[in-house]
């Protein structure tokens, strides 16, 4: 290794040193000395040693004696003996020492790299200051009085000078921490520039150059708010934002996991979201669908309950069947707590969280309430269903008369009924022999043969008691005519095991002519045979035969004296019948194939429009599952919700749909504390690039603090007042000056607030791999806005399940929608634009990292789909000028949404006479300017 | 697949920033350091894969791993169990209808292949891997790892990731992320996929999850090409240097009105160094320039078409690690195939597991001489492990092995690990790990230990939880360290 390399335990840099420890220290709520000594301990010591320490030094556990949320305790010590906190002398205090030193054996907490540079310094100051601590007998619980377990604050608008003008009250609680830290907002930017980053910003695409025109041509004061009110009736608007919530909630087209196959039609979901954002469905309504939809016939919604990965790999063995029930409810147990509430529930499965108020048995409570929810396909409710379902009842006298035609025909040949297809017993006369025979000379569909099992039952008498004596555990053995080498086997030895066992069954080689003899022990006066055929591949024509003495082989049963089962699809040439003529025979195989088509038929309208979303059935009991041991039952537990909301919302014996519902209301309420904030810093995060909390789906004490903890109130307190509109709450973020300032950097803001978390200027940042992806299309004018139904996809069909996927090269204009429109799929990335941070659907990603890689530049200059989107470019411009500055002109508009400089257009034009326009494309779509927001 | 993962390095940063400006953004990085990282390593987010020091001197700087998709037998391969051949056609004592993934067990079914004495430390090995037996004294077999899952996804995600749900960060991922790597023209982590295929979780075995995307394997192998690494077809070298010429100019440009936005000069340093990668990626995949006897060596030279491609995979990774990167991972096998594409045989052993040895044995055990006879052995850690084992019983009525995630398997050589050593074992018959059990907790430990990395100090922030590639589990096996 080089030797400048720089150490991994190096401290982490003091990047918010200078900002943050300002920004907190000047936003102490006004009060009496006592309290503000107690809202400084709260602010800024409290939370800092609760993250660092509690878990080894708290109520659960004080490891050394030591626990931190004992004011007498912290500031004691522990059975060092030491004094933890000597006031005034941070030198002298033990958890000052322990905090700061360099023995990674000493150092605290010992995992990871230690305090963040501006907490060390936080704590410091506390006991350089005194270590002030609020009276006694005012502790609070440091977990459950987590600011963001409180209830949503109603602060007022700050009265603070504006240098720049303001335009809403977003703006003050801005400025006010700007002006704290010595620093001011930017100056407004450019119309061009605002237009394009509220486009980019909103919908996820530039504008088109006669947008722009319109704009630049609009001088009424109002123009820039009819811009946002055009764009926020943008249909490009769901599209955008409903992207963002996938994200969150990892949506995806399919199951994940081993086999990761093909959900079902899950895109109503996507489709919901993308409708309910463009209609500005209140939020606090989309919580109740999302979560129990199918109480108003909205079956779609609940595709947010199964949008994560699950197990759809079927084994006989206990233990994995128990993880794949619990894996299945552990994810909706994480999303519909991280989405909506931001917080960690998840981590209680095994044990009590280890930072918040959570307890295991919150999470078992909150399974209680999916514990009926399960991933598959279902009916949806709706007009389609309504109109299937009459069809079904006026189809339905045409299959009775049909059924009854067949027993008609069945009773006047005198045909014995037809099999079972899972289970059914021949019987014939007692006779004493020591093995049997099964001649089969054709299934159902003419293909191999199956069977799970078969018995052979003595008579009783003074022999004894009735017993299968086919039976391994009898003696008894079996062989067949070649079967199936494939994966299990599949031999005829698995006849005789007794059980329907999942992969252990018979399957023959041949088609026909496939024979299965059983020995017994010793000779049984036998009577009957019982057959369990595997409902697919079953034997329709076949011979039973039993031993008799030296002479082989007796027939006692023939199936041919059956009538034909109506799922036989054999053609009318191989089937016989007893005692029947080719004619009544054909008559049968007729009238069965027309009962068997209209059967499929009402079947299929009588199951209405499935799409995949929650299915549901009568919750299962829920136990507590010791250390989160699929295996592990613990008490029965009933359904809840965090008990930190305070009493329980649900009766223990609500039904089903009742838990859901009791759930989804105490989510969406006004009086959540949790529920209004998330989105608000959702929506601030997706504009600004950076949410106001930076760990979106983490409220939790472990969780980023806020940097504008008022302001993140105000908005929630605005949400709540205007009906949950997301639309208002966008408007007003977007209205504000704040989003409206130039994203120039400036050097002294930089070195004061590097991260630009109090947000000094607009901060630039790259397109997401759908924007990019998307504003290609638009600006070669090839984008298909076609909105909704089934997804095109992103790779290749594959012959096998289980092979992997291979990225499609070439897309036609079903593939040139939005990428929204394309099919998620599990463990895959996504051909040219995956490569731009875009994840997988495996995990929520409530934020995305953002990284710069040769791929990508690689990606986007050399892809087929770039390069055939440059020609595309290429050909507009053709066909819109003649002269090749003209057409350079109109293509770098389109990309870029201005006109080229002097300098630039020299450059282009260059490329363009000597290597070709298209190449000029190339660069326009490479460059910089056209995949960041500015 | 496209190299996803190259970054730009600091050298090329300043490069492109002119008079001034170069320390105006280094005022920036020193600073903010904070886009990179809600983690315990500190890096330059223009810069990620600058080599840096773990948390111990020493120890292996490369890592190989050697994943056998679709659960190898450790009883047939690798861990002798003389009770197995007693017991022969006996059920399993105290387990005698023991259900596992498949279903119903039949008798305990002894090694296909004679097990006999290798090398100077007297290794019982079988014969099916009659080159890798040659190696035995630089090998340190871990015979008693237990698996959580029995499924190949879930187990295969457990092993590369550290969990058997998806999206976690690959061990490579963590390794990159922690060390940085040492040759910057290089992707620092390569998935080298089996020319049979992909292995059933994908590129689940070498995502990022939830680290930057810097961090993510890149994917190819002498069977695939990397991804739009050139122009398309039509497109001259010549157009393409001016397009980039021009592109660079303009960007450059563009960033004059953005300076201290160091994201903007990664971004024009990332067409600098995806111009170098069309020179070094070719160079390092040249696979067929290697010597006569070099191929010989692997088996790159065998008719057998499977085994002369995996070998060549396996001289990529040499020839990878040789030049600085930092962790490879070589795929033997493919997706769930009913046994013919990878070593998920549940049926009919005898006849298929020959094929897949005889592509396994000869160029692994070529890549172990290799690197030992260029001293780059001791500093690049070998693994050989497989998802799970496989049970020491025939399924019922069957000639394969059902899942077993209860004992099997792996192994080190090189980098600092004891060579020619035995740790821990099975039961009698060889189904449940008993001797010293370890999980793969502590597998991924030791091996982070062996690159100087404390596994409980390498963090990364994600919803909730500082994660590590150990879960909150993980015990450094000290006693295979040499």
């Amino acid at each position: 290794m080089s030797g400048n390399a720089r150490s991994l335990s190096e401290m982490r840099l003091g990047r918010r040193v200078a900002a943050l420890v300002l920004i907190w220290a000047t936003c102490a709520p006004a009060g009496g000395a006592a309290n503000e000594v107690a809202s400084v301990f709260y602010r800024d010591i409290q939370p800092v040693l609760v993250k660092a320490c509690i878990v080894c030094h708290g109520p659960s556990k004080q490891e050394s004696g030591y626990r931190i949320d004992l004011f007498d305790v912290l500031v004691r010590g522990g059975d060092s003996g030491v004094h933890a906190v000597v006031p005034g002398n941070p030198a002298a205090s033990h958890l000052w020492q322990r905090i700061t030193s360099s023995d990674p054996d000493q150092r605290m907490p010992p995992q990871g790299t230690g305090l963040d540079p501006a907490d060390k310094e936080r704590v410091r100051a506390w006991i350089a200051a005194g270590a002030a601590l609020p009276p006694r007998g005012q502790e609070r619980n440091p977990r459950s009085d987590h600011w963001a377990f409180n209830p949503v604050d109603k602060p007022s608008v700050p009265r603070v000078s504006a240098p720049w003008g303001r335009r809403n009250p977003v703006d003050a609680f801005i400025d006010r921490h700007l002006q704290a830290t010595g620093l001011a907002r930017s100056v407004e930017a450019s119309r061009t520039q605002l237009m394009r980053r509220v486009y980019l910003v909103a919908l996820g695409v530039p504008p088109e150059p006669a947008q722009v025109a319109a704009f630049l041509d609009d001088h009424s004061p109002d123009a820039y708010e009819r811009m946002i009110d055009a764009v926020l009736a943008s249909t490009h608007y769901g599209e955008r934002w409903a992207q963002h919530w996938l994200d969150c909630v990892r949506y995806a087209e399919t199951t994940g996991y081993e086999v990761n196959g093909a959900n079902g039609k899950i895109y109503p979901y996507r489709d919901y979201l993308i409708n309910a954002l463009n209609e500005d469905r209140p939020y606090s309504r989309m919580v109740v669908e999302q979560l129990a939809g199918d109480q108003f016939g909205i079956d779609a919604a609940t595709g947010f309950l199964v949008a994560g990965p699950h197990d759809t790999n079927r084994s006989p063995d206990p233990r994995l069947t128990a993880i794949q029930y619990q894996d299945g409810l552990d994810e909706m147990i994480k999303s519909t707590s991280a989405v909506f509430l931001g917080i960690t529930l998840g981590c209680a499965r095994c044990h009590d969280h280890k930072y918040d108020p959570f307890t295991q048995r919150d999470y078992y409570a909150m399974q209680a309430v999916f514990a009926g929810t399960s991933y598959g396909s279902r009916r949806q409710q709706g007009v389609e269903n309504d109109r299937m379902a009459a069809a079904a009842r006026k189809l339905k006298p045409r299959l009775v008369a049909l059924r009854k035609r067949l027993k008609m025909l069945r009773a006047r040949h005198g045909l014995q009924p037809p099999i079972d297809f899972h289970s059914y017993e021949e019987t014939f006369a007692p006779v004493l022999t020591d093995a049997v025979q099964l001649r089969i000379r054709a299934a159902n569909d003419q293909g191999v043969i199956e069977l799970d099992d078969v018995e052979v039952w003595s008579v009783a008498g003074a022999a004894g008691e009735t017993a299968n004596v086919a039976h391994r555990d009898r003696g008894a053995r079996a062989t067949s005519s070649p079967t199936a080498k494939a994966n299990q086997g599949k031999t005829a030895e698995l006849l005789l095991d007794g059980t329907r066992q999942l992969f252990l069954f018979f399957r023959s080689v041949d088609k026909e002519d496939v024979w299965i003899q059983i020995f017994f022990d010793r000779p049984y006066r036998v009577d009957r045979m019982v057959i369990k055929p595997r409902g697919v591949h079953v034997p329709v024509d076949y011979r039973i035969d039993v031993a008799v003495g030296d002479d082989g082989w007796r027939e006692v049963v023939d199936s041919r004296v059956r009538m034909l089962h109506p799922q036989d699809t054999r053609p009318a040439k191989a089937v016989q019948l007893n005692g029947l003529d080719r004619q009544a025979t054909r008559t049968i195989v007729a009238a069965n194939a027309e009962m068997r088509a209209v059967e499929a038929e009402y079947n299929r309208l009588g199951a209405g429009p499935q799409i995949f979303a929650g299915s549901f059935a009568p919750a299962r009991e829920t136990f507590l599952m010791v250390r989160g041991d699929p295996l592990g039952k613990g008490p029965v537990i009933a359904p809840a919700g965090p008990a930190l909301f305070g009493a329980a919302a649900i009766a223990p014996d609500a039904s089903e749909s009742e838990r859901r519902l009791s759930l989804a209301h105490l989510i969406a309420s006004p009086d959540n504390p949790l529920t209004a904030r998330v989105l608000v810093n959702r929506v601030w995060q997706y504009v600004f690039g950076t949410g106001i909390v930076d760990t979106p789906s983490d409220f939790g004490i472990n969780g980023g603090r806020p940097s504008h903890p008022e302001l993140l109130d105000w908005l929630a307190t605005r949400l709540i007042d205007q009906k949950w509109s997301i639309k208002q709450l966008q408007r007003r973020v977007l209205s504000s000056a704040t989003f409206r300032q130039a994203s120039l950097s400036r050097r002294e803001a930089e070195q004061v607030d590097a991260d630009c978390r109090l947000l000094w200027r607009f901060p630039p940042r790259r397109l997401s791999a759908e924007a990019i992806r998307d504003s290609l299309l638009l600006v070669s004018g090839q984008m298909n806005r076609r909105m909704g139904g089934p997804s095109f996809s992103f790779f290749d069909k594959t012959t096998n399940i289980f092979q992997k996927k291979q990225p499609r090269v070439k897309f036609g204009p079903d593939g040139w929608r939005r990428m929204i429109y394309g099919a998620k799929v599990r463990l895959e990335y996504v051909g040219v634009f995956g490569v731009f941070d875009c994840p997988d659907a495996s995990q929520m990603t409530p934020k995305r990292t953002v990284s710069t890689s040769a791929g990508q530049a690689l990606s986007l200059l050399n892809s087929p789909f770039v390069t055939r989107q440059a020609e595309f470019l290429a050909d507009l411009a053709r066909r819109k000028e003649a002269a090749v500055q003209g057409q350079v002109e109109v293509a770098a508009r389109r990309a870029l949404g201005r006109p080229l400089r002097a300098g630039e257009m020299s450059v282009l034009v260059e490329v363009a006479e000597q290597q070709g326009l298209v190449h000029v494309c190339r660069i326009l779509l490479n460059l910089n300017e056209f995949v960041f927001i500015q | 697949m496209a190299i996803r993962d190259h970054m730009l390095c600091r050298r090329n940063f300043l490069a492109h920033t002119g008079s001034g400006l170069g320390a105006i953004a280094l005022t920036h990085l020193l600073q903010s350091g904070a886009d990179c990282g809600e983690g315990s390593v500190a890096f330059d987010p223009t810069d990620p894969f600058a080599p840096r020091q773990g948390h111990y001197r020493g120890g292996a700087e490369n890592v190989i791993v050697v994943f056998c998709a679709g659960a190898l037998s450790q009883v047939d391969f690798w861990e002798h169990k003389p009770e197995l051949v007693r017991f022969h056609g006996k059920p399993l004592p105290g387990n005698e209808r023991l259900i596992s993934f498949q279903g119903e067990n039949g008798a305990l079914q002894q090694p296909l292949w004679k097990f006999r004495r290798r090398g100077a430390c007297g290794k019982m090995i079988s014969d099916i891997v009659p080159h890798l037996g040659g190696c035995v004294d630089d090998i340190c077999f871990l015979h008693s790892v237990y698996t959580k899952s029995s499924t190949h996804g879930p187990g295969e995600n457990l092993m590369s990731t550290g969990f058997n749900r998806e999206g976690y960060p690959g061990m490579g991922s963590w390794v990159s992320y922690a060390l940085g790597t040492d040759n910057q023209d290089l992707p620092a982590f390569v998935a080298i996929e089996d020319p049979r295929g992909t292995p059933q979780s994908g590129p689940n075995n070498w995502t990022n999850g939830f680290l930057p995307a810097a961090f993510q394997g890149s994917a190819f192998s002498t069977t695939r090409p990397v991804e739009h690494l050139q122009p398309p077809p039509g497109i001259s070298a010549e157009a393409n240097r001016k397009v980039l010429h021009a592109l660079n100019r303009l960007n450059e440009g563009h960033r004059q009105n953005f300076q201290g936005d160091s994201d903007l000069a990664a971004r024009i340093s990332s067409y600098e160094l995806a111009a170098r990668m069309q020179l070094s990626v070719p160079e390092v995949m040249r696979v067929q320039s290697e010597p006569a006897h070099i191929k010989k060596l692997y088996g790159a030279d065998s008719k057998n078409r499977v085994k002369a491609d995996f070998a060549s995979n396996c001289i990529l990774a040499r020839r990878l690690v040789e030049r600085g990167t930092r962790f490879v991972q070589l795929f033997n096998g493919a997706y769930a195939s009913g046994g013919r594409l990878n070593w998920d045989t549940h049926n009919s052993m005898p006849e298929l597991v020959p094929g897949h040895a005889e592509v396994l044995d000869q160029p692994v055990a070529g890549l172990l001489k290799d690197l030992k006879q260029r001293g780059l052995l001791e500093k690049t850690l070998v693994v050989c492990c497989t998802e799970f084992g496989r049970m020491p019983m025939f399924q019922l009525g069957n000639t394969g092995r059902d899942h077993n995630p209860e004992g099997f398997t792996v192994w080190f050589a090189g980098g600092g690990v004891r060579s020619g050593m035995s740790y821990g074992a099975t039961d009698a018959f060889g189904y449940k790990a008993e001797e010293k059990p370890l999980s793969i907790h502590d597998v991924h430990a030791t091996m982070l230990h062996l690159v100087g990395i404390d596994h409980e100090r390498l963090t990364y922030y994600h919803n909730g939880l500082q994660r590590r590639l150990t879960d909150v589990h993980g015990r450094v096996v000290h006693d295979v360290i040499a």
